[in-house]
Parts: C-alpha cells; sequence; structure tokens
C-alpha cells in the first residue's frame, strides 16, 4: 500500500516539524539564562517556605489572626448594615458585535445573546450566599444569585500585576474569608508594573477578609510559580493546595508551618479534596489516586502514610462523598465512585461504580452536591478546528447532573457558542444550582458565569470579560449562606 | 563547571548512570552551584527551545519562554524532590510558558507590543504540504502540540515521552493518538 499524497505520515510530519524548530540558538540561551539567574534576587533557597520569607508570614500570621477578628466584627457590621463592602457598580459591557471573520458555522448574533436578557432572573431560595470569581484582572467580583447582580468587591491586592491568572478561588467554611491563587508570567518581565510585582513577591495565595476588604498574604512562591486546588480543610483552619506539583498544607493560623503531603510521586497532581473528618487528603494524580495524612508527618522520611490505587486511564478529578464512604473520580470518558474502606483508605481492590460513560467528548470536574444526593461534571465535544480565529482548541460544552447512584441525568445546560476555558461546577448551598464559567472565543473573548438552577428554571447568565487570556477561575459559593 | 566534583562519582572502568551523575547534579544546583546547573540544563536546553519554537512559531518568543522556564528551574530546584520528575517539570513549565506567551497575543490583553521580526516559516524553503501542516499544527491544544514534537520531532519513544511528560505509558499513547488525530482533522481543514 503507498501514501496518498493527503496522508499524514511520520516522515511528512517529521519534516514539517523540524522546519518549524529550526534556527534555534542554544548558546545565546544558555547565556541569557546565566545572566537571568545573576540578576535574581537572593530569595532562592532550599525550603523557600522557611526562608526568608519566614519571619514575613509569622508576622502575617498574627497580622491575620488580627485581621479575622477585627472580620468577624466587621461581619457583623456588614450584616445590619452598619457598614459597606469597599464595591463599585460594575456595568454590564455592551453585547459584542460579530466580527466579519467569523466563518459561517459561527453562532449567529441571535444565538448568543446573555440569556439573561432573553428570559428574567429566576428567584432563587433567600439567603443562599453570594458568588465569587474573578474580574479577569487582579479584582473580585460577588455575585448575587438571586438577582444576577454583579459587584466588584475588590480591586485586587497591592501591587497585583495585572492581566494576571487568578488561578483559583475558595471561600472558608465559615464564608467570611475568600482564598485567592495568585501567579503571573512575564516573558522579559521588564516593564515597572511586573518589577513591582517581582519585588513584592505577589505571587502565592492570598485571603480576602469579606467583611473588611483587607488582604492577607497567606503564601509567596517565585515567579512562575503554579498555585491552584485551593482546598480549605472542613474546619476551616487549614488550606490545602498544589504548588508547582507539590501538595501543601498550611495552617491559617501559623503560615509558617506549611507542610507538604506526600501523595502520588511523579504524577503532575490534576485535583485534590479533603475528607470530612479533616484528616486525609484523595489526590489524583496521572493514572492514580492516594489517600494521605492531611498533617505533618512523624516518619524519619517526613513521608505521609499513604494508600493509594490507579488505573489503566488518566484521573482527571477526584471528589470526596461528604458522607466520607467513597471518592468520586472523574476521568475522561467516565465518572465513577470508588468505595473507601471503614477507616476511609483505598483497599486494594475497590468497588468502582461507574455512574455515567460517553463515547465521546471529554468528561471533567465531578463534584458531588453539597448534601450528597448528586453530582454533576462537564462534558465538552471533541474539538472542532473549522474556524482560523483562535490557536486554542474550542468546543461545545455541556453540564450535567444526576443522582448519587448515576440515576436521573440530566443535561442542565448546553452551550450554543464554542468556548475555550470552562470551570468546574460549583454547587449551592442548599444543592438546588450549580454555577460555572466559561471563556468565550475571540473575538468575544470575555468571560461569562452562569447560574443554572436544577428546577426547571431558566439560567442566570453573568457576563463579565474579558477573562485574563484564557483561563476560568472557578466561581466560589459562600457556603454559610449570610452575605 | 566544576569537574572535580563529578568524577569523583566515576569508577573507572564501569559507566556512570544517568541518574547518579543528575542525582549528585540536581543535589548541587539545589545548593546554588551554577555550574552544576549548567551541566544540568544545557543537555535540556537545546530540546525545550526548539519545543518552544515549534509551538510559538516565533523565536524570540519562544527564546524567552525558554528562558523563563530554565529560570523558574534554577528558583524552583531547591523544591524538587524525586530528580525523575525533573523532566516532566521542565516540560509542563515550557507549555504553561508558551500558553502564556499566545495569550499575550490577544489584542485584548496584549502588554507590549511584540517587536521582534517573525523569523518563520520561512516559506522560501516550505513546500506546500508543509505549510498545511504547519498552519494545522498551529490549531492545535499547546499539550497536543507539545507531544507531538516530543515523538515526532525529537523522536522518543513512548515510555521517554511518558517520563517527559511525567505520565503512565498508556496516557503518553492515548494522549498521542488523539493529538495525532486532532492534527489530522485540522489538516483535513486547512486542503
Amino acid at each position: 500500500m503507498t501514501d496518498s499524497p493527503r496522508m499524514l505520515n511520520d516522515q511528512r510530519l517529521a519534516d514539517a516539524l523540524t522546519e518549524l524548530a529550526r534556527q534555534t540558538d542554544t548558546a545565546a540561551l544558555m547565556a541569557d539564562v546565566a545572566r537571568a539567574i545573576e540578576t535574581l534576587p537572593q530569595k532562592r533557597r532550599r525550603g523557600w517556605l522557611h526562608g526568608p520569607w519566614s519571619r514575613t508570614l509569622s508576622m502575617s500570621a498574627s497580622i491575620a489572626l488580627l485581621l479575622i477578628g477585627i472580620g468577624l466584627l466587621g461581619a457583623i457590621a456588614v450584616g445590619t448594615g452598619l457598614v459597606s463592602l469597599p464595591s463599585d457598580p460594575l456595568p454590564r459591557p455592551a453585547p459584542p458585535v460579530p466580527q466579519p471573520t467569523l466563518s459561517q458555522t459561527s453562532p449567529t448574533p441571535a444565538e448568543t445573546e446573555p440569556a439573561n436578557q432573553t428570559s428574567p432572573p429566576s428567584p432563587l431560595p433567600a439567603a443562599m450566599g453570594e458568588l465569587a470569581v474573578n474580574d479577569g484582572a487582579c479584582g473580585v467580583i460577588a455575585i448575587d444569585p438571586r438577582t444576577g447582580d454583579q459587584q466588584r468587591v475588590s480591586e485586587g491586592f497591592p501591587n497585583c500585576y495585572a492581566p494576571s491568572n487568578t488561578t483559583d478561588l475558595s471561600w472558608s467554611p465559615d464564608g467570611k474569608i475568600l482564598a485567592i491563587g495568585f501567579t503571573f508570567f512575564c516573558g522579559g518581565c521588564g516593564s515597572n508594573a511586573a518589577q513591582a510585582a517581582i519585588e513584592n513577591e505577589v505571587d502565592g495565595i492570598w485571603l480576602l477578609n469579606a467583611a473588611t476588604g483587607e488582604f492577607q498574604q497567606l503564601e509567596k512562591c517565585p515567579v512562575n510559580c503554579n498555585v491552584e486546588h485551593l482546598r480549605w480543610s472542613p474546619d476551616g483552619s487549614q488550606l490545602a493546595f498544589v504548588l508547582s506539583g507539590d501538595v501543601l498544607v498550611a495552617d491559617v493560623a501559623s503560615p509558617e508551618s506549611a507542610h507538604a503531603v506526600e501523595g502520588v510521586a511523579a504524577q503532575p497532581v490534576t485535583d485534590l479534596s479533603w475528607s470530612p473528618d479533616g484528616q486525609h487528603l484523595a489526590i489524583a494524580a496521572g493514572g492514580r489516586i492516594a489517600i494521605a495524612a492531611a498533617g505533618p508527618s512523624d516518619a524519619p522520611d517526613g513521608l505521609s502514610d499513604s494508600t493509594s490505587w490507579g488505573m489503566d486511564q488518566e484521573i482527571v478529578g477526584v471528589d470526596w462523598a461528604p458522607d466520607g464512604d467513597s471518592l468520586l473520580i472523574t476521568r475522561p470518558r467516565s465518572v465513577a465512585a470508588v468505595e473507601l474502606t471503614r477507616q476511609g483508605q483505598l483497599p486494594a481492590d475497590p468497588v468502582v461504580h461507574v455512574l455515567n460513560e460517553v463515547s465521546e467528548g471529554e468528561i471533567a470536574f465531578g463534584r458531588w452536591s453539597v448534601d450528597g444526593s448528586r453530582v454533576a461534571f462537564t462534558r465538552a465535544s471533541e474539538p472542532t478546528f473549522d474556524d482560523d480565529i483562535s490557536q486554542e482548541i474550542w468546543q461545545r460544552v455541556e453540564y450535567w447532573t444526576m443522582a448519587a447512584n448515576g440515576d436521573d441525568a440530566q443535561r442542565v445546560y448546553a452551550s450554543q457558542w464554542d468556548v475555550v476555558a470552562r470551570s468546574a461546577p460549583a454547587w449551592s448551598p442548599d444543592s438546588g444550582s450549580i454555577a460555572f464559567t466559561l471563556v468565550r472565543l475571540p473575538p468575544y473573548h470575555e468571560a461569562h458565569t452562569l447560574i443554572v438552577p436544577l428546577r426547571n428554571e431558566g439560567p442566570i447568565i453573568i457576563r463579565h470579560g474579558p477573562p485574563s487570556g484564557n483561563y476560568v477561575g472557578h466561581p466560589a459559593w459562600r457556603r454559610d449562606g449570610t452575605p | 563547571m566544576d569537574q572535580r566534583k563529578v568524577a569523583a562519582l566515576e569508577v573507572p572502568g564501569l559507566p556512570v548512570t544517568a541518574t547518579v551523575r543528575e542525582r549528585e547534579l540536581i543535589r548541587r544546583a539545589a545548593d546554588g552551584d551554577t555550574d552544576a546547573f549548567t551541566d544540568l540544563i544545557e543537555p535540556r536546553a537545546h530540546r525545550l527551545l526548539r519545543t518552544a519554537t515549534a509551538i510559538i512559531g516565533n523565536i524570540g518568543e519562544a527564546h524567552d519562554a525558554t528562558q523563563e522556564t530554565l529560570v523558574a528551574a534554577w528558583v524552583h530546584l531547591p523544591q524538587l524532590r524525586d530528580p525523575d520528575r525533573l523532566d516532566a517539570w521542565l516540560n509542563q513549565t515550557l507549555a504553561n510558558a508558551c500558553r502564556q506567551v499566545l495569550r499575550r497575543r490577544r489584542p485584548s490583553i496584549q502588554l507590549d507590543p511584540v517587536e521582534r521580526d517573525l523569523t518563520f516559516p520561512d516559506h522560501a524553503r516550505t513546500s506546500i504540504e508543509s505549510a498545511a501542516i504547519h498552519a494545522a499544527f498551529a490549531r492545535l491544544s499547546i499539550d497536543d502540540r507539545q507531544i507531538l514534537l516530543l515523538h515526532h520531532l525529537h523522536h522518543l519513544p513512548l515510555a521517554e515521552v511518558a517520563r517527559q511528560l511525567g505520565t503512565p505509558i498508556g496516557t503518553a499513547k492515548s494522549r498521542l493518538w488523539r493529538a495525532r488525530k486532532a492534527l489530522e482533522r485540522a489538516l483535513e481543514a486547512e486542503r
């Protein structure tokens, strides 16, 4: 059999890629790297968590305690109307104008109108709380889920460098503190703003006191670090997160005590989840799940005790069931529940209940509802390529919910336009709604946060673009339900 | 480079495994030895730079992205507990760096105009077939581009691709297959 001229064989592909990668100058690169290292501030030391910032962090812990105390008073004041949060009304932008470069298969203007312009906001149960989303730069937008009204409640922490990557948002269980993961990437790092951000070491995790609008930095990390998957412990005393591939747990009251949790070595961590009792963390990495003790290890090597179990397919998500008996795991083609032992550990050969699976598309972000009665997940279509306005894969996205046993699967939302990024579904405190954020293709290039009630009511769509790049922050509900 | 320290690991007549040598280099580099760091990254720099160049399509920006990756490696090296993860971490960081470069090109968020000249693709030396592949390749996700480059440009076997990405071989295989399919579909759209 001979190759058709239209077939893509290995040799043609290798030749074409070689053409793309020619003309590189490794010697110049090495020289530039050496110069860059020479000019770095002297902050690169072993164990940077305990490095020159430790004193600052120790002091920060005291300040954090003070702020939390002030925050409690402030929250009371806000609740009684004595004070108001620092906020500016955020006007909704005008509908985008489709560009003539759109292909024929692109959505028509009628299809692209936000749903809240065609259907009124649906009434939601009172006192449900607020949603927080990133504003595409450094700020935080609070959304009233009952009306869809949005307010920018913070412009961001000092020396924030935007456009930025706010990598995650997470409310503390008591709804008083919003944890914000932040990193930025500066190619040349040449601007004054970028330099100020570097010198002030803004990368890391910030805590926003909802009552006062004050920021406190919980963790610092070097430029280009990658901080994500912020997860509060059930009692709100600790914050677990992934920092450049490592799982760390920080005591909110004493940040210098942050310690690493050994999960699945040599694999990028894709998700993590606390056990309901706050004693363990479930960690998804590659094709394995590990359950590790969340506290500092007494073992001589400092590694946490852990059990793990793996499978052939990549595991992209893990969520501990509210009753503690099982883990919800998400793989590209399926959502499944994995039974745990009575001690909350992974048995050697666990029982796996496949709740739903697909033959096409890609599943992600399986999440238990707060009451454990249902599961939500996303499904993205196979990527399409008939539009040359973006270099990103773009897809149609669906959000589904189903009962905890896999029955009653319902598609609660299907995008009518292509998205380049999507967030996990965030369950409301009453388990009656999910919220999520989608980033729309250029030239629209804006972020939409949608609140979808599950009781046959129309979704509320809040447009708050532009996003920072194609990043999509995960919306965060305040679980105590007290705005 | 300080040859003396590395040579001390060598036993005459016996080859020094890369792992032993690299573990020592990583340990020394993590302790602040810039020579060891240079020895550690120099063999990797060419491949990383070529990968970035093919992903980004601009030599200057690829240079910056690779430089950022390697500087980040220097900064983070003390945190690296498993030396076998070095390449996986470098590749992940490089992919993020490339992603950021491409994000910054969008008019709505562009920080500074890119003043460097575009130096390729070199159409004078590029066949029509290659040009179509280049265009199709540019439609892929960064992750798809990266895995295709590891296998089809750098000619790494599947097991090494998996190690470079820090994934099981089965995962690397399925990702490579999906990337290849995505490229073929993109190529059809180009024709």
